[in-house]
């Protein structure tokens, strides 16, 4: 345990103080995708359930109003479903910018070591080379590890969406 | 002309300051007899200084011919101290012949004795170690510099101090020392020769050696930058540790000079003012932006709680957007569906609008930032590569300020840029859900309030 909070100490050195706001990233993103799961796993099915019973409870379903309740009831479903998956996109090209910031800020360290020492030694500039290099992996494993929700998240909303609007039968004897 | 005024105005002075004393002047004859008169007078004064001076010469040849006699002493004096500091010099010569032929051999030991004391005497004052023992390069200064042969004692602290500083140097001990900028005596930790910090905070001293004449100078003082960070932190754990645990403490293999670097790092504020013109641009279209971003979030996020409110409640209130669409509805209500949804649509265009304000703006200023650093970064390259055309490329120095100052408003835009993208991508999904409430769910909440009034008895049933 301590040899891993070590590793992960020598590391955030090494890479600058830009993957902490990385690491924050990284967080917030699996957090959310997470709550996705989890609302997919838990809460959906219920919340599903209860509008469907509501709307077969009825007896008029091919009324304006009927129609109009209808539809709040499908907007619910895809309000709930989308919900937090725009910050998760957001999150997911944020993590390349900040990637960027490390490299930037890594980059002025190399320069700055330039500007005191006054010498071009290779070994000198490692280190800022260094900072410049790590965030930039980081930013790229943010950005890959949740890319693919951001793609698949969107999908599964509009097919949930689609699928109880297909549930919820209107009688179509009134037309 | 001026020249001629000007002496005219003389001439007529003098002859007003002369006026009283010709006043009995009546004629020629008279000024005749008072010129001859006057001349007598003078003739007589100048014979009585010709017989003044006669008397006086007699006197100066007396003083003269004392003067000559003391002279001719004290010449006589000289000479004789000459002799006996010859003679002197003379016994001091044969005395050192008889000392060098005495010493034979050793005469070579103690000269090597001197110069290795003088050579370790600004080794040690170069020595953090000293700082802790101030005292302990007098002896070897004795030696070095006085001309009498060192006794056995002088002989055996060279070799002692040596093997001092060679056991000091591996050890982490505290002591009391005075240090610049700290009133009084305060306890220092020191870790071999390299680092020496403050024992109560941990705050990193440099080490300045001894000057020849000003002796009562601290020779420590407080860093004039501190490195902070993990540096401090490990100090940190240096002054907890317990006697023979082994952690990781800092040393500055340099002995002070990397410390010292630290002084010469910007800080934030210094380093976000190197982007210049820019750099300011950028920040303060950030600050502003930030500002009316978390502005339109707190609006919105009461906005969404009046709709939220609104929805619970079946008397439609005229201080939310839910609530206006409602009140469209009921001002409708006894028309057909058609109509009924046309005035829904109009209320909600309007409400739309509101929702939305300000938020391109803020995607607006996250896309320009970037946009901005990138210039940032040209002018500064373009800067450089001038500099570099002038001074040519030999000097990295130069080339790396230009270099830093183009990265720096590259970052600052990076920095503006991905906080203002969170807040636009926050507030926008607020706006949208309360958008897909006011679209999607006004009819249905309209539709519901109805039927749980009961008043089915508009003519808005069937399509």
């Amino acid at each position: 345990m301590g040899n891993i909070i070590g590793g992960l100490q020598s590391f955030l050195q090494q890479g600058g103080p830009v993957l902490i706001p990385i690491a924050i990233v990284i967080f917030a993103m699996w957090t959310f995708i997470l709550e996705r799961i989890a609302y997919y796993l838990i809460a959906h099915k219920p919340m599903k359930n209860r509008l469907k019973a509501e709307w077969d409870a009825r007896t008029d379903r091919s009324s304006w109003r009927a129609l109009a309740i209808r539809d709040e009831m499908i907007s619910q479903v895809k309000e709930r479903t989308i919900s937090n998956v725009a910050l998760i996109k957001t999150l997911v090209a944020l993590a390349p910018l900040l990637g960027l910031l490390g490299t930037v800020t890594g980059m002025i360290d190399v320069f700055d070591v330039l500007a005191y020492s006054g010498s071009s030694s290779a070994r000198l500039m490692a280190g800022g080379v260094f900072r410049a290099t790590i965030p930039t992996m980081a930013g790229m494993m943010a950005a890959l590890s949740g890319l693919y929700f951001s793609t698949v998240l969107p999908r599964w909303s509009a097919r949930e969406t689609a699928r109880f609007a297909d549930d919820l039968v209107v009688d179509r004897g009134a037309y | 002309m001026k020249f001629f005024k000007s002496t005219m105005a003389a001439l007529m002075g003098s002859a007003l300051l002369a006026a009283p004393a010709s006043a009995q002047i009546n004629s020629i004859q008279d000024l005749l007899n008072q010129v001859r008169a006057d001349s007598a007078q003078q003739e007589q004064i100048n014979q009585q200084r010709i017989r003044d001076f006669e008397s006086n010469a007699s006197q100066q040849t007396a003083e003269l011919n004392r003067a000559r006699t003391e002279l001719s002493n004290l010449e006589a004096e000289a000479r004789r101290v000459e002799q006996r500091f010859q003679a002197n010099q003379n016994q001091i010569d044969a005395l050192k012949a008889q000392l060098t032929a005495a010493q034979g051999e050793f005469g070579e030991v103690f000269g090597l004795a001197r110069s290795m004391a003088g050579e370790f005497k600004s080794t040690l004052d170069r020595s953090l170690i000293t700082a802790q023992m101030p005292n302990r390069t007098r002896v070897l200064g004795d030696v070095a510099n006085s001309d009498a042969l060192p006794s056995t004692s002088d002989l055996n602290a060279i070799w002692q101090t040596m093997l001092e500083e060679i056991r000091e140097q591996r050890e982490v001990e505290a002591f009391d020392a005075q240090v610049a900028g700290l009133d009084g005596q305060t306890s220092v930790t020191r870790v071999g020769p390299f680092v020496a910090f403050t024992t109560n905070g941990g705050e990193f001293l440099q080490y300045n050696p001894p000057v020849a004449d000003g002796e009562d100078l601290p020779l420590l003082a407080l860093l004039p930058a501190q490195p902070g960070g993990a540096i401090q932190s490990a100090a940190d754990r240096l002054l907890g540790a317990g006697s023979g645990e082994v952690i990781y403490a800092p040393i500055d293999p340099t002995r002070g000079e990397l410390l010292k670097t630290f002084d010469l790092r910007p800080g934030p504020w210094e380093r976000a003012q190197q982007g210049g013109v820019i750099g300011n641009i950028i920040m303060l279209l950030g600050a502003i932006t930030a500002v009316l971003g978390i502005l339109l979030i707190v609006r919105l996020f009461l906005i969404r709680m009046a709709v939220a409110g609104q929805k619970r409640k079946s008397q439609p209130s005229k201080s939310n957007a839910l609530g206006r669409v409602m009140l469209a509805y009921e001002g409708a209500r006894n028309a057909d569906a058609d109509t009924v949804e046309l005035k829904l649509d109009e209320a909600i265009l309007q409400e739309s609008p509101k929702l939305e304000f300000g938020l391109n703006f803020i995607k607006l200023i996250a896309g320009i930032a970037p946009l901005m650093g990138l210039l940032g970064t040209v002018t500064g390259m373009i800067q450089t590569f001038q500099a570099m055309m002038i001074y040519g490329a030999g000097d990295p120095q130069l080339m790396a300020g230009g270099i830093s100052v183009a990265l720096v408003t590259t970052m600052l835009g990076l920095i503006v840029a991905i906080p203002l993208l969170i807040i636009h991508s926050f507030a926008a999904s607020m706006a949208r859900s309360v958008q897909a409430t006011l679209e999607e769910q006004s009819a249905g909440i309209v539709a519901r309030h109805v039927e749980s009034r009961g008043v089915g008895g508009a003519p808005v049933t069937n399509i």
